[in-house]
């Protein structure tokens, strides 16, 4: 049954005209004159799925920040935590790990991630620059350095102004349930950050009596202290021996055996006055309060590489005042009273704190814990997942493990061979990704004509998230970036001995006769 | 076949369906040859001499013109009646199109040429309430469906997943064959340059004016840097459903209340063979496809539009182009140039599923490419049929000689390997295959031409310019389920069987 034929343009049609079967007929009207069907072939369907026509792929989508070019195709590569978590659902949470091997551009990416961010409006922070890879990012971007480090500038970690403050804001009416969730945030982040100095100065955790000396003491100051006590205060609060403090002891009434109790701990924590591994640090008062309204980094590249101790401390503190600051933010803005802020955390060396004494890792979780998971974005960056093995308890490196595993993006730069059964554990590899990653580590070719110190696979990585093939990308750099990004700065003055003003003014002394 | 070798799938096994008759000949022709021969005996016979070898004379250039094939299968009299259709075309000035207010189509409308001016454009919701695009083919009784998706790519993925998703495919399309109305499937690959307008806007939607200076310098060189060199990939699936099917004929909105139940599952069955999540394409999305493929400049305009969430409004009967030409070896539409590439000859022996990556894959050269499957559905009872035929008349070739060719005996081994498959479940398709590359010069043409030749053998294919069809074949290789075998004047049976 075929549709009414239209009648022909000659004889008044009734209804509207109607195109024929091969178009419009008539002068320059197109109608197809000559058909020719394409030739067949005939098998079975499940031969004829040989002929896939699925096997190129599109390009990913175009949410988030645009860190580089799609290896294979060219297109723009986007992604961080903060745009993949909120607006477009593909993460559970927003966190980021970057792993990957040294030199081979990792800052690079994440300092693209926070730059893009920052022109987004979200506020990075930087809590705990040890190279330093991103205060001239921070500086550029008018933002606050904070210099940390022996002599240069001093972190109070019993410091709790900030959150005493917005707590006096939020008041007593409607806000009472925020302001007390913030001030047992801000409280418990104070202990958990004493108790990580300690498990460093010592080399392992107070156990569960100098756990509630602690909280006990620190309540006290509370009470009893004006203004903000430092470290020496918490220890002449303890020397003091208050009813509480005592009840927490469990001293059964005796002197003496409080003396006793609490000997260990005043050890610490005078150690921690000066005169200890960690130095002098965290003993006074913080040279600078943190302003929120900013981007901000912790410089700590003062403290030299091998006091792992003095490291692992300076990163633990810095992430609980960073932290705290950032949920004071937010608790504020959830109760209208601030305008609602973004922030994008770095945790550069990660593994550095994670490794400076046991417990550390409980510590971290507690630490970057967060109340609210919306208008924050936490990059954590680490060489390789052995670095994270490292650590000398199974289940501290399996709670390390966690700490990858329950990112929601993997970025993974070149990596060893070593690293891949390792790596599969974390997220589902395929094969050809894995041989993918392994290939970028590859050193650069010999060549006669030019000293070409870069290898190949510098500023290639790959976005993995859970059940989605890995999208590789080339991290390629902006005129305005490449001005910023020099790290090796120092090396572009081939270095001179210096010039003499007279040849004879600095002759070394004569030599002395035997 | 769809063989291990070691680790490697490989297919293969398809052949050209060989009507029944003598060598080359179809079945009107054999007989018309017997006819002959016996009338031309019967003339000598009753007679004399020369008034038979005259019917002979007479028949000889006949059969000439209708055994011997070129290398792309086409005897000379299809080339013949080629030139008479471009002849026929360009006497009655056919060929050109000038459409719009100022042009010559009745109603001064942007109408579409040709084949699709008669199709009529309407939009239901499925089940999840998903508008969708419905095309009519009135003349043809045919109605389309198109579901669009963006393939990730088998590039950094294992074999057995690949293996798995082409697995997958092939079960798709046998679950096609038993769907009841559906005629053809179409699958069409189209490349074209990304504009970098999607990531401009991107990012603009997201820029904080009051960021630091830095930021947004940065932001901007990379909208400005970054798009260059890069490609846009997109697969589209046009269904086409026969109004006719179990011999009453449907309208279509009852189609469509039909189709939007089923449509779900087909989209979601789509995911598992690698091309994505497929999201049915509606009224809009599939006046923009069409405008962008004869317009292709528009292309970035209405990407932009989109972008800027402020989709442009098409009507169907605007999406065609202002002018266009069908040229001998090319369609010039717009100011764009297009060449369209049939199948000629299929992959021989075996291939990997990665066989046409390269020739789907964007090029430099080609503006926009679309590589376009077309898949004809054969019901399930005519297939059993089918193989049974074909595996006997292999069968009986190899027994009626005493020493069978070794081409007799592989065709006995394929045939017989179908026809299990057919036994075990699978379905029987005929598939074709049409290659469009657009250039936006004149210029720019010989560049694409050569690429298009280089990038065939890689395919395992031959392609051949649809000479004196342009037109037609731009409009069968786009995706919106134009079935050509329906719209030949001569029934295809008879054509075949010439």
């Amino acid at each position: 049954m075929r549709a009414p034929l239209p009648r022909r343009h000659n004889s008044r049609p009734a209804g509207p005209v109607l195109p024929g079967p091969r178009g419009w007929s008539g002068h320059a009207r197109g109608r197809s004159v000559y058909l020719q069907a394409p030739a067949e072939w005939r098998a079975t369907s499940i031969q004829t799925c040989g002929l896939w026509p699925f096997s190129v792929g599109a390009g990913a989508p175009l949410i988030g920040a645009p860190l580089g070019k799609h290896i294979l195709t060219g297109a723009t590569v986007c992604g961080d935590p903060i745009s993949w978590f909120q607006r477009a659902g593909l993460l559970t949470a927003p966190t980021a790990s970057v792993l990957g091997l040294q030199g081979f551009g990792k800052s690079t990416v994440i300092r693209r991630m926070a730059l893009s961010l920052a022109g987004f409006g979200v506020l990075p922070l930087v809590l705990g620059d040890l190279k330093p890879d991103y205060i001239d990012l921070i500086a550029a971007l008018d933002g606050q350095v904070v210099r940390l480090g022996r002599g240069r500038g001093y972190l109070n970690v019993l410091d709790m102004t900030l959150a005493l403050w917005a707590a006096e804001q939020l008041g007593d009416g409607e806000h009472v349930k925020l302001k007390r969730e913030l001030l047992a945030d801000a409280v418990g982040r104070r202990h958990t950050m004493v108790s990580a100095l300690i498990s460093i100065q010592r080399g392992h955790p107070p156990d569960d009596r100098e756990d509630s000396i602690l909280a006990a003491a620190l309540r006290v100051l509370d009470e009893r202290f004006d203004g903000t006590p430092v470290l020496s205060d918490l220890l002449e609060a303890i020397e003091s021996a208050p009813e509480r403090v005592r009840m927490a002891a469990f001293d059964r009434g005796s002197l003496p055996r409080y003396q006793e109790l609490v000997e260990p701990l005043q050890v610490t924590l005078q150690a921690l006055l000066g005169d200890g591994r960690i130095g002098e640090m965290f003993s006074r008062q913080s040279t600078v309060r943190l302003d929120l309204d900013r981007p901000a980094a912790f410089d700590v590249s003062s403290i030299p590489e091998d006091q792992t101790e003095l490291v692992g401390a300076a990163l633990a503190a810095c992430w609980g005042v960073g932290f705290g600051a950032v949920n004071v933010t937010h608790t504020l803005a959830e109760a209208g009273l601030a305008p609602m802020r973004h922030y994008f955390i770095i945790l550069d060396e990660l593994w550095r704190a994670l490794i400076a004494g046991r417990g550390m890792v409980d510590r971290t979780n507690s630490l970057t814990r967060l109340n609210r998971q919306w208008g924050v974005g936490v990059v954590m960056c680490s060489h390789t997942i052995k670095d994270l093995l490292s650590l000398p308890d199974e289940h501290e490196r399996m709670k390390a493990l966690g700490l990858i595993e329950r990112s929601g993006m993997l970025i993974c730069g070149a990596l060893p061979p070593e690293e891949m059964p390792r790596l599969a554990q974390t997220k589902d590899f395929s094969v050809a990704e894995q041989r993918q990653l392994i290939s970028w580590q590859d050193p650069p070719a010999w060549s006669t004509a030019a000293y070409n110190d870069a290898p190949p696979g510098r500023g290639n990585f790959m976005i993995k998230i859970g059940g989605r093939p890995g999208i590789p990308f080339r991290a390629t750099l902006t005129p305005s970036e490449l001005r910023l990004n020099d790290t090796s700065k120092l090396w572009h003055e081939n270095s001179r001995r210096g010039e003499l003003a007279s040849p004879t003014e600095l002759a070394p002394p004569a030599p002395v006769p035997l | 076949m769809a063989v291990e070798t070691g680790s490697e799938r490989t297919y293969g096994n398809w052949r050209r369906p060989r009507p029944p008759g003598l060598w080359h000949l179809g079945l009107i022709s054999s007989v018309l040859l017997v006819i002959g021969l016996i009338a031309g005996i019967g003339v000598i016979a009753l007679v004399g001499l020369i008034p038979g070898l005259a019917v002979f004379a007479v028949m000889l250039p006949f059969f000439l013109i209708t055994m011997k094939p070129d290398a792309h299968g086409q005897t000379p009299l299809q080339r013949i009646g080629m030139r008479l259709g471009r002849r026929r075309a360009r006497a009655g000035r056919s060929h050109l199109y000038r459409s719009g207010p100022l042009g010559q189509t009745p109603h001064g409308t942007y109408q579409l040429p040709g084949l699709l001016a008669a199709s009529q454009l309407a939009e239901a919701h499925d089940a999840y309430d998903r508008p969708f695009a419905i095309l009519t083919h009135p003349w043809a009784g045919h109605l389309t469906i198109v579901v669009e998706s963006e393939p990730d790519g088998a590039a950094l993925v294992d074999q057995p997943q690949v293996d798995q998703w082409v697995a997958h495919y092939g079960h798709w399309l046998a679950a096609l064959s038993q769907e009841p109305g559906l005629l053809a499937c179409q699958v069409s690959v189209e490349t074209a340059p990304d504009p970098g307008t999607r990531l401009r806007h991107a990012i603009a939607e997201r820029q904080d004016p009051n960021a630091p200076r830095l930021a947004l310098d940065t932001l901007n060189e990379i909208v400005n840097t970054y798009p260059a060199g890069a490609a846009d990939l997109k697969a589209r699936i046009a269904l086409t459903f026969d109004m006719n099917a179990g011999g009453q004929r449907k309208s279509a909105g009852e189609m469509a209340r039909d189709l939007a139940t089923r449509l779900g599952g087909l989209t979601q069955r789509l995911h598992a063979t690698g091309a994505g999540v497929a999201i049915p394409v509606n009224a809009q999305r599939l006046c923009e496809i069409v405008h962008a493929a004869y317009n292709p400049r528009a292309a970035e305009l209405l990407e932009e539009a989109r972008a800027s969430g402020q989709p442009a409004e098409l009507r169907w009967d605007d999406v065609g182009p202002a002018a266009a030409e069908a040229r001998e070896e090319s369609y010039w539409h717009d100011g764009a140039v297009s060449v369209t590439w049939a199948m000629s000859q299929a992959p021989r022996g075996e291939v990997r599923e990665n066989v046409l990556a390269r020739l789907i894959a964007p090029h430099p050269d080609i503006a926009r490419k679309r590589v376009t499957v077309l898949y004809r559905l054969i019901d399930p009872g005519e297939a059993a049929r089918i193989v049974e035929r074909d595996l006997h008349n292999a069968e009986f070739r190899v027994n009626s000689a005493t020493k069978p060719s070794a081409r007799a005996v592989v065709e006995q081994q394929s045939a017989r390997a179908a026809a299990q498959e057919e036994a075990r479940g699978a379905a029987l398709l005929n598939f074709g295959m049409l290659v469009t590359a657009t250039v936006l010069e004149e210029q720019q043409l010989r560049a694409a031409l050569s690429a298009i030749n280089n990038l065939a053998p890689t395919a395992r294919v031959t392609l051949r310019p649809v000479w004196g069809s342009q037109d037609s074949a731009f409009a069968a290789a786009l995706p919106v389920g134009l079935f050509l075998p329906a719209h030949l004047k001569v029934p295809e049976s008879v054509r075949a069987a010439l």
